[in-house]
């Protein structure tokens, strides 16, 4: 997990109440901070499908069970799908709420982030005759279509370890964590320096609630 | 899904788990409330525990046989023991170390079963516990009879003396035989008959529970169960998903045990279960969805005999929850009839009961009672509200209508006009009571009354006057006085005698003819002298009658005694005269003696010399009754 700020919730309450000059400030500087980041990640992902066929093209999205099927790379949407966010998400599990995030959002993005990650050689082969509802094995006919797949991808950086409780395989990624793990914590220590420069300046001055 | 890089946040809490603890709170709370109603959880603790407390006796007791040898014996001597405490009502407690006491002193099941019996029997006899007669037994067995004889059976001396322990028996089986069971027949003996059977019923509840319990949790024995709890907290929330799992495959051995456990309680605890069963189908909505029995592993984990105790109350709720619920499914009076049903047939046959959260079930009836108090005064507080408002309009339009009530206009024109202040009174209490004015009438009735009351004091003391003088009082006394003085008269003219008096005449008669006779009666004649009179017309000239005037008076002297006779005539006249102005005086000083009478100023219990004036105007115009009238009716003593 990430760097934790003790108050930082209340602070941008505080600021968005009595400073908002402040709160822009600092959502620049959070911009310019995360914003390298998200244009590295960007970077990253590939303009045509790793896959030929995996490539997006006009189909019906569901299948005669009215299920969602297997996302097609559209490199548009993954572009689109990475950002950065000062909006906080909701508590996890663990009892921690990122303020400040990176997130990669379209589906088909996720699965280039993270393709081989439990089964670098990917799922255990089954062909037809498997359960059709188990997706934990492959079921395609050519025995080699996981493998096939993750390679076709490119390798799996690891993320940057030392900023985050996650371990192993969790914080490797094509993307967004490879762009993290390149970056090699200035993100973080520029986002932490704007918080603590924002949350100096609103000490030393004495603002009043803003009249709405 | 989206993958997601977290830079900078807040640590806030353990969301997940605090909703979960909350919700696990929650849920005890709730079902805590809900058992309360039927005291399931202080039953099912109790029954756990008196399971606990015999299953620890029980153990203890086959090790003992099993030390001694006997532990094929283990089932055919519970089975005696049990006999006998249903027979004769001895609890466990006292049964079973006395049975193995002796068992251990003797050696031998048929002299053990006997001198049990012969214990229970002195234990009846001499009101002491089973425990100690089979010590004394024991004792006595082995040659110290100190103890048999300390029991104040009678038993001889000698006999105590002599050890002989068949001799001793006898003498005690002779004292005490039957004693066992004629205390059995008594009513205390039979109500120690129903608590046996009834912890026994409670051993077994307990039993079931945590034979529920085990094989829920798929336990072979307590230190399993207890080994399993303690990693069922451990990994409570993998568990805690397998709750609802667990309950579902048991659905039938819970649905058993809720009957079991609610045939012990009563209809109207049943009836309040019922009635917040709502509440509880949310619970157990919540323990399927929120991974609500993390409070159950947290009690295990605290305390895992009481987290038994109340896992086991939670179960039996959720029993009953499911029953309901499918009741409820098909009909919900269905249900209730069911219930009552059930615990009717209980409640009949006189068992069940309270079997624990009485008082709280009677302070939670006492804080529903006051609630239901509270409510009522605040209805009737409203409801008095809106009477007072009632009342007060009616009070408006009674006033309004006032104005054309042609009673009260006369009244209110009279008080208006110029009254003494006892009609005053009247026309204000009159006007009060048309009026409907019942405080104003009270209060002027009051004043009315005080003043009839001064006006009676009044009348009264004017009746204890002394009677006034009586102008007339000595009137017959004139009278007499004044005939006695006429008849003094008379009696003086009586003895008045007329003079002899000679007269000659030189009569010539000339004819017949001559005077008439004198007058027969008496009347008085004067001399006529008359031509041609004769004598004897003369001589029969007389004063009358009676007189008997002697004819030969002469005229002069019958003159004379004419001239006083008037005068007497005329002095009678004047005292008639005095005395008709004596009486006159009389008369007038009688009127004198009233009026002076009438003008006295008597002072009464503090009355006014206005009260007495208006008194007597109220005398004068006593006619009080009828209508009023202030015309020529005022008078002004003053």
């Amino acid at each position: 997990m990430a760097t934790e700020v003790k108050g930082l919730i209340e602070l941008k309450k505080a600021l968005k109440d009595y400073a908002p000059n402040l709160a822009a400030q600092l959502d620049d500087q959070m911009a310019l901070a995360l914003g390298g980041i998200v244009k590295k990640a960007q970077s990253y992902a590939p303009v045509d499908s790793p896959l030929s066929n995996w490539s997006y093209r006009k189909r019906s999205e569901k299948n005669a069970e009215g299920q969602r099927k297997f996302p097609l790379y559209n490199s548009a949407r993954v572009v689109k799908g990475i950002k950065y966010s000062s909006t906080p998400r909701r508590t996890n599990k663990k009892g921690f709420k990122a303020v400040y995030y990176i997130i990669n959002k379209s589906a088909e993005g996720a699965i280039y982030e993270t393709a081989g990650r439990k089964n670098p050689n990917g799922q255990p082969w089954v062909g037809r005759k498997g359960d059709p509802n188990d997706h934990s094995v492959s079921h395609s006919n050519n025995t080699q279509a996981g493998a096939d797949f993750i390679q076709s991808m490119g390798e799996l950086k690891q993320g940057n370890a030392e900023s985050s409780t996650k371990r192993g395989r969790y914080m490797k990624g094509r993307l967004i964590f490879r762009a993290w793990a390149e970056d090699y914590g200035k993100a973080n220590a520029a986002a932490l320096t704007a918080i603590f420069n924002v949350n100096e300046q609103f000490k030393k001055k004495q603002y009043f609630r803003k009249v709405t | 899904m989206s993958l997601v890089i977290d830079i900078v946040g807040q640590f806030s809490g353990k969301k997940a788990f605090d909703q979960a603890e909350n919700a696990a709170e929650k849920l005890g709370r709730t079902v805590k409330t809900a058992l309360i109603g039927v005291g399931v959880t202080a039953f099912a603790k109790s029954a756990i525990s008196a399971f606990a407390a015999q299953e620890k006796q029980l153990n203890l007791f086959k090790n003992s046989l099993r030390t001694i040898g006997f532990e094929f014996a283990t089932s055919d001597s519970l089975a005696f023991l049990n006999s006998l405490k249903l027979q004769f009502g001895v609890v466990d407690d006292q049964l079973i170390p006395a049975y193995q006491q002796l068992l251990t002193t003797t050696r031998s099941l048929a002299a053990t079963q006997n001198l049990t019996n012969i214990a229970l029997d002195i234990a009846a006899r001499q009101n002491i516990s089973v425990t100690a007669a089979a010590d004394a037994l024991s004792k006595a067995y082995l040659g110290n009879t100190k103890s048999v004889g300390a029991l104040g059976l009678g038993i001889s001396k000698a006999t105590l003396a002599s050890g002989d322990f068949a001799a001793i028996l006898k003498e005690i089986t002779n004292v005490t035989k039957g004693s066992a069971a004629s205390a059995a027949d008594t009513f205390a003996g039979k109500l120690a008959k129903i608590k046996v059977a009834a912890d026994s019923a409670k051993v077994s509840i307990g039993a079931g529970l945590v034979e529920a319990l085990m094989q829920i949790s798929k336990s072979t024995d307590i230190d399993q169960l207890q080994t399993k709890i303690i990693n069922f907290g451990e990994s409570a929330a993998q568990t805690l998903g397998n709750v609802g799992k667990l309950i579902s495959e048991n659905i039938v051995l819970i649905k058993t045990f809720a009957i079991v456990l609610a045939a012990a309680f009563t209809v109207n605890k049943i009836a309040a279960f019922i009635a917040s069963i709502e509440t509880i189908v949310k619970v157990v909505k919540q323990l399927r969805n929120a991974l609500i029995a993390s409070a159950v592993a947290r009690n295990f984990l605290l305390n895992p005999i009481a987290g038994a105790a109340i896992t086991a109350g939670m179960f039996a709720a959720i029993g009953l929850v499911i029953k309901g619920v499918d009741a409820l499914s098909e009909s919900t009076t269905r249900a209730t009839e069911n219930l009552l049903n059930l615990f009717g047939a209980s409640k009949a046959l006189g068992v069940g009961g309270d079997q624990g959260g009485a008082a709280k079930f009677a302070e939670g009836a006492a804080a529903r009672a006051a609630k239901d108090a509270k409510d009522a005064a605040a209805a009737q507080l409203k409801a008095t509200k809106a009477q007072t408002k009632a009342q007060q309009d009616q009070a408006k339009l009674s006033k309004a209508k006032t104005l054309f009530d042609i009673d009260q206009i006369q009244i209110i024109a009279a008080l208006q006009s110029r009254v003494t202040e006892d009609e005053k009174l009247r026309l204000s209490l009159q006007l009060a009571l048309i009026q409907g004015n019942a405080t104003e009438a009270d209060r002027l009735s009051n004043l009315l009354a005080a003043s009839q009351l001064k006006t009676t004091n009044l009348a009264l003391a004017i009746a204890n006057l002394p009677p006034a003088l009586n102008p007339l009082k000595d009137y017959p006394s004139y009278i007499n006085a004044a005939i006695t003085d006429i008849q003094r008269i008379q009696k003086e003219l009586d003895k008045l005698t007329a003079p002899e008096l000679t007269v000659k005449v030189k009569t010539i008669f000339e004819g017949a003819g001559g005077g008439g006779g004198g007058g027969a009666g008496g009347g008085f004649m004067p001399p006529q002298p008359a031509a041609g009179a004769s004598t004897l017309g003369i001589a029969d000239l007389g004063l009358g009658g009676d007189q008997g005037i002697n004819r030969t008076s002469s005229a002069a002297a019958a003159a004379q005694a004419a001239e006083t006779f008037r005068e007497d005539a005329r002095a009678a006249a004047a005292a008639a005269q005095a005395l008709s102005d004596i009486a006159a005086q009389a008369a007038e000083t009688a009127r004198e003696n009233r009026r002076a009478s009438a003008g006295n100023t008597y002072i009464i219990n503090g009355a006014t010399q206005s009260l007495l004036n208006e008194l007597r105007s109220g005398l004068v115009d006593s006619s009080a009754s009828g209508s009023f009238s202030s015309i020529g009716r005022v008078r002004d003593y003053n």
